[in-house]
């Protein structure tokens, strides 16, 4: 199974430009609730920010400053069997999704398992249906 | 399906005491299977887990001391557990809603008994929902 159809699209994650100050992005993560923040030119991903980042800084510093710079990222047609290794490996919760050096948006570890465990069940049940005219009761 | 059946026992996991010192935690935990330590009391309560990235925090802190600073300071205390007799897929469930890969298993006196992954997990319920498959396809086919 891919991952196209558990991205938090560009619309529903925030997004700051690397020369917005520290106070201005810890203001956007309390009101959106956001604990993540990709750093973007344009639709060019060029880092992330997390809330941990900005405890202890000078909230006049751009974010540049602080954020981390070319972060693991993952491609649409990924599958996600290989993010969750990803993740793992890495120890990460949630990952830009870049198509064509484009950011197109953010996979979250649940919504990766969510659809991991759906697409094991999913034979199953298409079968026992199938059998019985119910649905599995694994 | 239990999680018993599938965890690592209390003797196949990385169990450090509170007080030991991060880098020596570091690393034991760069040859471990699974990377996460519990940490214990030496009568084995579970107070907190480790994962490599904590015990990076340190040195991000510019200390270079930091490798000598106590496992406690960088630890996640009261970590998400689960008990020996807990359903696989309750785990999951457990794992998805707190987006964690790696749960310790508990008594009801908080002791650590063991840990699961989700690696382990995973890796069983397919092997079941392929068994399962498999026999249901050569119901249909013979």
């Amino acid at each position: 199974m891919k991952i196209a159809d558990a991205v938090k699209s560009f619309d529903q994650i925030l997004v700051v430009h690397p020369d917005d100050v520290l106070s201005y992005v810890a203001e956007r993560f309390r009101v959106t609730g956001h604990r993540l923040a990709c750093v973007c030119v344009d639709r060019r991903l060029v880092g992330v920010v997390t809330s941990a980042d900005l405890r202890s800084r000078d909230s006049d510093a751009p974010v540049r400053s602080v954020m981390t710079q070319r972060p693991v990222t993952c491609s649409p047609s990924d599958s996600t069997e290989y993010l969750l290794d990803v993740m793992e490996q890495h120890e990460l919760r949630t990952l830009p999704v870049v198509d064509k050096g484009q950011l197109i948006g953010l996979v979250s570890f649940a919504d990766v398992l969510k659809r991991t465990r759906a697409q094991d069940k999913r034979d199953v049940e298409f079968l026992t249906a199938f059998v019985f005219g119910m649905p599995s009761a694994a | 399906m239990k999680v018993h059946e599938v965890a690592k026992a209390y003797d196949e996991i990385v169990v450090v005491q509170p007080n030991e010192r991060i880098a020596r935690v570091a690393a034991r935990l760069t040859m471990a299977e699974r990377r996460i330590a519990c940490v214990c009391t030496i009568d084995r309560m579970l107070l907190g887990i480790v994962t490599p990235h904590d015990t990076r925090v340190g040195a991000l802190s510019g200390n270079p001391e930091w490798g000598e600073w106590p496992v406690r300071t960088v630890m996640t205390a009261h970590p998400i557990t689960c008990g020996l007799n807990d359903g696989a897929e309750q785990v999951l469930d457990l794992m998805q809603r707190h987006e964690v890969r790696h749960v310790p298993i508990v008594d009801a006196e908080f002791l650590l008994l063991g840990l699961v992954s989700l690696t382990d997990l995973l890796q069983r319920t397919r092997e079941r929902a392929r068994r399962d498959v498999d026999f249901l396809t050569s119901f249909v086919f013979g």
